[in-house]
């Protein structure tokens, strides 16, 4: 486990595979939870706190889970852990319970949970799992806050609860309301592949350009040999 | 391991398979059994802080109250408040809102007038449903003589609705008790 590959891990938990935005799973508690930046970073939190726990957790019994039972083992590890964060959440953080609540128990069906503890955890060592499922849980967590932010800034004119745009500004509900996820979302997504793509060609360019150069210093070698 | 499983691999697979999922299920809920019974006490005092809490902000520092028993059907619970020498009642009502119940403690002076409303627990929207819970929103319903005097919030209709009837709810129960006069209600 080198420095680097742990700083590739994150890189591509958070960016190149980013769960929401590349790889479009939990799109549930992402379209319910964002319609407030505090509720986004309570959710990011909750579940990266799930994922990483059920990462190690699976990662130390694979080698004892038969194939044929480990997604029920799986779901059944995942669901303890999300019933103890909601059980300590209710005694410890009662106000962010409060405005949490109905989304908590909804972590247990979250895909992102399930795909790494799946793809990942169940295949290799106790620490890449957890990098892994810290890295993942980060990304969630700031795709989650990233569309938060947008839909509480034209929702309600807010951040984090802060009067940004003005008490004249006229809030447009829509983006609190359920269309308004879908909306930002769509356009986020879109933007992400926008530069996902622009980087691609940049590299191909430069790719093509290298390529370029070597056949004519080729070339213009056996030139000189001639 | 035993000769006769040896001989037998695949009833020492599925023997394996049922034990391995057998022994998770158990440890978890061994596990989650200590974390409940770890964290039961706080979370009581919590729901009983957030009662305190909520007759606290209605009326003010140095309310008393006392829970009643003999409840009538419907209500979770009764309590008698007395503040600056008046008498008021609350009752703890449950009305289904969009996401489950919302747990909802309404106030009234003995003429029947809404002397205060807050939501002890729900499972509303975030964001949604949740601003018919906002202390400006609730602040409204004091000194009204019933629920439909106030308007509900545009994008959370099923919430305040069910806000709205577990205050006529309240109310109900409370008159049918002789507790306060039902002439408040405008019946």
């Amino acid at each position: 486990m080198t420095l680097s590959g742990i700083a590739k891990q994150f890189r591509s938990g958070i960016l190149d595979n980013n769960p929401v935005l590349i790889q479009l799973l939990g799109m549930c508690p992402t379209l319910a939870t964002t319609t407030s930046v505090a509720n986004a970073i309570g959710m990011g939190l909750a579940a990266t706190a799930v994922l990483t726990c059920s990462n190690i957790l699976i990662s130390l019994l694979r080698k004892f889970i038969p194939k044929q039972v480990r997604i029920a083992v799986f779901i059944v590890i995942i669901s303890g852990f999300v019933t103890a964060v909601e059980l300590l959440m209710k005694a410890y953080f009662f106000e962010l319970y409060g405005a949490l609540g109905l989304f908590i128990p909804l972590i247990v069906v979250n895909c992102i949970i399930l795909a790494r503890a799946e793809a990942f955890a169940s295949k290799n060592p106790v620490l890449p799992s957890a990098i892994d499922g810290l890295a993942s849980g980060i990304g969630f967590t700031s795709a989650l806050v990233v569309i938060a932010s947008v839909r509480e800034l034209l929702g309600n004119g807010t951040f984090l609860g802060l009067e940004v745009l003005g008490k004249n500004y006229p809030d447009a509900v829509v983006f609190i309301l359920p269309a308004g996820a879908f909306l930002t979302l769509g356009f986020i997504v879109a933007l992400v592949q926008m530069l996902k793509n622009k980087a691609d060609n940049k590299k191909c360019e430069k790719e093509a350009v290298a390529e370029a150069l070597e056949k004519a210093a080729t070339a213009a070698g056996e030139e000189v040999q001639a | 391991m035993p000769d006769v499983l040896k001989k037998n691999k695949t009833l020492f697979q599925s023997v394996k398979m049922v034990l391995v999922l057998f022994l998770t299920t158990a440890l978890t809920a061994g596990v989650l059994s200590s974390v409940n019974s770890l964290t039961k006490d706080k979370i009581e005092e919590n729901l009983g802080g957030e009662i305190r809490k909520s007759f606290v902000e209605m009326f003010g520092e140095g309310i008393e109250y006392q829970a009643l028993g003999d409840l009538p059907a419907g209500a979770e619970a009764i309590y008698e408040i007395t503040y600056n020498g008046k008498t008021y009642y609350c009752v703890s009502v449950n009305s289904s809102g969009f996401g489950g119940d919302i747990n909802i403690l309404a106030t009234f002076d003995k003429g029947g007038r809404i002397a205060g409303v807050s939501v002890v627990s729900h499972s509303e929207t975030p964001g949604i449903g949740t601003n018919v819970f906002e202390d400006s929103y609730l602040a409204k319903f004091r000194g009204k003589a019933t629920a439909d005097e106030v308007d509900a919030i545009s994008g959370a209709t099923v919430s305040s609705k069910a806000l709205k009837s577990g205050i006529s709810t309240a109310f109900d129960i409370l008159a049918g008790a002789g507790m306060i006069s039902s002439g408040g209600e405008g019946k």
